[in-house]
């Protein structure tokens, strides 16, 4: 114990038990001066409601915890944060109507001699924070406006006004696109020569492997776990995470391609971008990659009515159709799972049950107009949640009590349930455990075979590479690339993704982008 | 609570900041529990000193109150289920009732056809008032405060703010009369009762009106027509309302033309506290109890003998903890962005 006045972070013996769940059992975990100690477990497996209760925004029912020797029994989240502790959570908490400056420095505001906000400190306080992560977000703007990986760049902006020396991430880069999460490993690592302690939760095993020092296992509420990272090979983390072992390959198979099943021309999006114009075959995986601002998600909802599109025609079939409300598209045999679980894909306090059907209600749990029947409802909601091994207490547990992921994977089974026959998953795996991805993309192949089309978005590479047969990669709205996945490689569509034009002439001269 | 004392070192500065989720959900219990028991309390403390409140005799008074009021209120709260608010419901309920006073008392029209000449009123403006918040886009707030305003002139328009002297007997019945010894609005109270909750609880409309006042946007795209929903409950809104008014003018046995004024404070209590008693869930029958309590709060107050200022400060009070433990259950959303 001769460190002691390292450790910042100390649990002892912590319990924590909600209705139906007990989400921390006898956890004892420890951080370290200066390290990035990352905590990985399955959906559900108790991570945030660890931060939670460091934070103070749940209190433990039994257990002591000490943030830099202090047992923080009694002090709420203020008191915590004047002891130097910060947390980015989990779910995006910004207001959509301010502006960039107005989150950052919310409840912080800077004000002149009267007690008037003093907007032009409060912009350069803002701007000052934001440049430690990114420098491409104008504070000035409405975050409404932002897309979703720069909403998480702001969030990140915001957890540093308390100028914090431990920094709790519960899952930053989930939303982060591949850009925006290079510059935010740069802020990790710059952080780290100032001496900052990180816990950083994530489901993505390489970026674990990249930054972070220690490693702490978690399942069931339980602590499996504590070690050096690099003294864990991975397929030992992931047995730790899931108590068994998966085959980590995705199960992809050579699905036979059929007919063209979606045809989409000369669609503009929005007023901004050029013509879009690309064919989807039943059994085809067509992944879209593309940064910040590239428009992958503006096409999607686009095609599926979410958003009133300029103008373009969609075929399904070969046969046009008109689709102007979401509505449309769901009668067209759409399905489109949004970005954003929370905001786009859940009603909160209503149960899982109740969450999983609303897609296909009418189609196919109702006799007559529209009696709902209860039962088949149950039936097929408990075979999804064992098939997707969704982490809830019941099939009647609100979906607002679920875990991050656990809460992704309502949103998938949902939209699976629909029996679609063109799937638009846009970011389906996001905060999403080891194990989940892997069951999903094996659902997904099983679309394919059946025959459906499936576009898959996504900015994990390695995952578009692996599952689908064909990318398309998109730059300023437009699309400037189509390849077959097996002729490429990781490389190249990083290359692409950053707005390269040749890659096969720029590789022969050493790599450089543009 | 059962957590072991340590003897760590407090910074006595930083002490004392109650951790904020916790409170918040201990909050919403308090105020749901709370209900029953306070109104627990009131009935026990109204009995003691009035044993009459107990009688036979009163709890039909109570029951024949409830029966009137809960129409309107079951509608205000299919409105406010899908995130709406109604506040017309009390001048439908009077226009409807005058209408009908007016066709059979001074124009001689026979009672079934007044009657229904009344409900179809409602159903028209009710009509009107969803067609304004789904194709004009306007604020149910803002609408219906105009369709009020545009209903005081119509009540005074039919008769010229004449109040109605009822001629036909067989319609005070609707109000007055009883069937085996139980009155007649409770028949049609417990059949709009199991109506309304078979369609709230049982049928995709109802799920999805639901699920609209949760999140708009995720049930847009999931494909739940909202504008036909939302439809939906401002026309059901409409058609209740008329319930309320037609029965209460039968009751009294004379129209006026503010007869249906205290339905718009009534019936958005009691749909009030009906969506926090089950928590938002099951809110057809959480109204109904909502409205027994309403009226048996008057009722004992009444008895009591107090004066009409004690009336409204109750009734406001009661107002103001039902929105209350709304907000409360509302902000343990997880759509509401939670913390500061
Ligand atoms: N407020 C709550 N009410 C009820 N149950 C809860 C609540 N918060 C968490 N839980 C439950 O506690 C367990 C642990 O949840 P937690 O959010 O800590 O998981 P996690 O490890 O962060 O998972 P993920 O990787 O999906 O984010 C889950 O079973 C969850 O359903
Ligand atoms: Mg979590």
């Amino acid at each position: 114990m001769g460190g002691q006045e390292n450790i910042v972070i100390r649990t002892e013996q912590v319990s924590k038990s909600f209705p139906g769940v007990r989400a921390l059992k006898e956890l004892d975990f420890e951080v370290t001066r200066g390290e990035v100690h990352a905590l990985c477990g399955e959906n559900g497996a108790g991570k945030s409601t660890l931060m939670k209760i460091i934070v103070r925004e749940y209190v433990e029912d039994e257990g002591n915890i000490f943030i830099e020797g202090h047992n923080v029994e009694g002090l709420g989240i203020r008191g915590v944060q004047e002891l130097g502790l910060s947390i980015i959570h989990q779910e995006l908490n910004l207001i959509p109507m301010l502006t960039v400056a107005q989150n950052i420095c919310l409840g912080r505001e800077p004000v002149n001699w009267i007690g008037k906000i003093d907007w032009k400190s409060m912009r350069k306080m803002a701007e000052e924070f934001l440049s430690e992560v990114t420098s491409e977000i104008d504070v000035e703007n409405f975050v409404e406006n932002l897309s979703i990986s720069e909403q998480q760049l702001v969030a990140i902006a915001r957890s540093l006004v308390t100028s914090p020396r431990i920094l709790i991430l519960d899952e930053p880069t989930a939303r982060l696109d591949q850009k925006s999460s290079d510059s935010f490993f740069s802020f990790i690592e710059r952080a780290k020569q100032k001496d900052l302690t990180v816990v950083y939760i994530s489901h993505r095993l390489e970026e674990i492997y990249r930054i972070c020092d220690r490693v702490t296992v978690l399942r069931d509420g339980k602590k499996i776990i504590t070690e050096q990272i690099n003294e864990l090979p991975q397929t030992e983390l992931v047995k730790y995470m899931l108590g068994r072992e998966i085959t980590q390959q995705v199960p992809k198979e050579s699905v036979p391609i059929g007919e063209v099943k979606l045809s989409v021309k000369d669609l503009f999006p929005k007023e901004k971008g050029a013509n879009i114009n690309f064919d989807l075959k039943s059994g085809e995986i067509l992944g879209i990659v593309g940064s910040i601002g590239a428009g992958k998600s503006e096409v999607a909802r686009a095609i599926f009515g979410a958003d009133p599109k300029k103008k373009g025609t969609i075929s399904v079939a070969g046969k046009e159709v008109k689709i102007n409300t979401p509505q449309d598209a769901i009668r067209e045999g759409l399905a489109l799972i949004p970005e954003e679980r929370r905001d786009q894909g859940l009603v909160g306090n209503e149960s899982v049950r109740k969450n999983m059907t609303m897609a296909a209600l009418k189609k196919k749990f109702c006799v007559g107009p529209s009696w709902i029947q209860k039962d088949k409802e149950i039936e097929a909601v408990e075979t999804s949640i064992r098939t997707l091994r969704i982490a809830t207490p019941g099939t009647e547990q609100e979906v607002q009590f679920l875990s991050g992921g656990t809460q992704q994977k309502v949103v998938v089974a949902k939209w699976l349930m629909s029996d679609s026959s063109i799937y638009i998953f846009d970011e389906p795996t996001k905060g999403i455990d080891v194990g989940g991805k892997y069951d999903i993309y094996k659902l997904i192949v099983d679309l394919a075979r059946q025959g459906a089309g499936i576009i898959f978005i996504s900015n994990e590479l390695m995952e578009v590479l692996s599952l689908c047969d064909r990318v398309l990669v998109m730059f300023n709205g437009q699309i400037i690339k189509g390849l077959e996945t097996v002729a490429t490689n990781r490389e190249e569509l990083l290359f692409y993704v950053m707005g390269g034009r040749d890659y096969a002439e720029t590789a022969n001269n050493s790599k450089g982008y543009h | 609570m059962n957590k072991s004392n340590s003897n760590a070192v407090s910074t006595p500065a930083l002490a004392n900041e109650p951790a904020e989720k916790a409170s918040r959900k201990g909050n919403l219990h308090l105020i749901q529990y709370g209900i029953f028991i306070i109104f627990g309390l009131y009935y026990v403390i109204v009995t003691i000193l009035r044993p009459g409140f107990l009688s036979l005799g009163n709890f039909y008074d109570i029951f024949i109150e409830t029966s009137i009021i809960s129409f309107v209120s079951f509608g205000e709260a299919i409105v406010i289920a899908a995130g709406g608010l109604d506040l017309s419901v009390g001048n439908m309920a009077g226009a409807a009732a005058m209408l009908t006073c007016h066709l059979m008392s001074n124009m001689g029209y026979d009672i079934w056809v007044s009657i229904v000449a009344g409900v179809a009123i409602g159903g028209l403006i009710g009509l009107g008032n969803g067609l304004m918040v789904t194709r004009l886009h306007m604020n149910s707030l803002i609408a219906t405060l105009g369709t009020m305003f545009v209903l005081v002139g119509f009540l005074y328009g039919i008769t010229g703010g004449v109040s109605v002297h009822i001629v036909p007997e067989n319609f005070e019945y609707l109000g007055n009369g009883t069937f085996l010894n139980i009155p007649i609005p409770m028949y049609i109270m417990a059949v709009v009762f199991v109506l309304a909750y078979l369609f709230m609880e049982k049928t995709s409309y109802g799920r999805n009106i639901t699920m609209i006042g949760g999140n708009i946007e995720a049930c847009r795209l999931s494909g739940v027509n909202i504008k036909k929903l939302t439809l939906m409950t401002f026309v059901i809104c409409g058609f209740l309302s008329t319930f309320s008014g037609i029965l209460l003018a039968a009751r009294q046995a004379v129209g006026n033309v503010d007869l249906g004024e205290r339905f718009l404070l009534e019936g958005f209590i009691a749909a009030m506290l009906g969506t926090v008693i089950f928590n938002g869930k099951n809110i057809i029958t959480g109204t109904l109890l909502g409205a027994i309590f309403l009226v048996s709060l008057l009722n004992g107050l009444t008895l009591l003998g107090a004066g009409p200022q004690w009336m409204y400060f109750a009734q406001g009070a009661l107002l103001l903890v039902a929105i209350m433990a709304n907000y409360y259950s509302k902000r343990s959303m997880l759509k509401l962005p939670g913390k500061k």
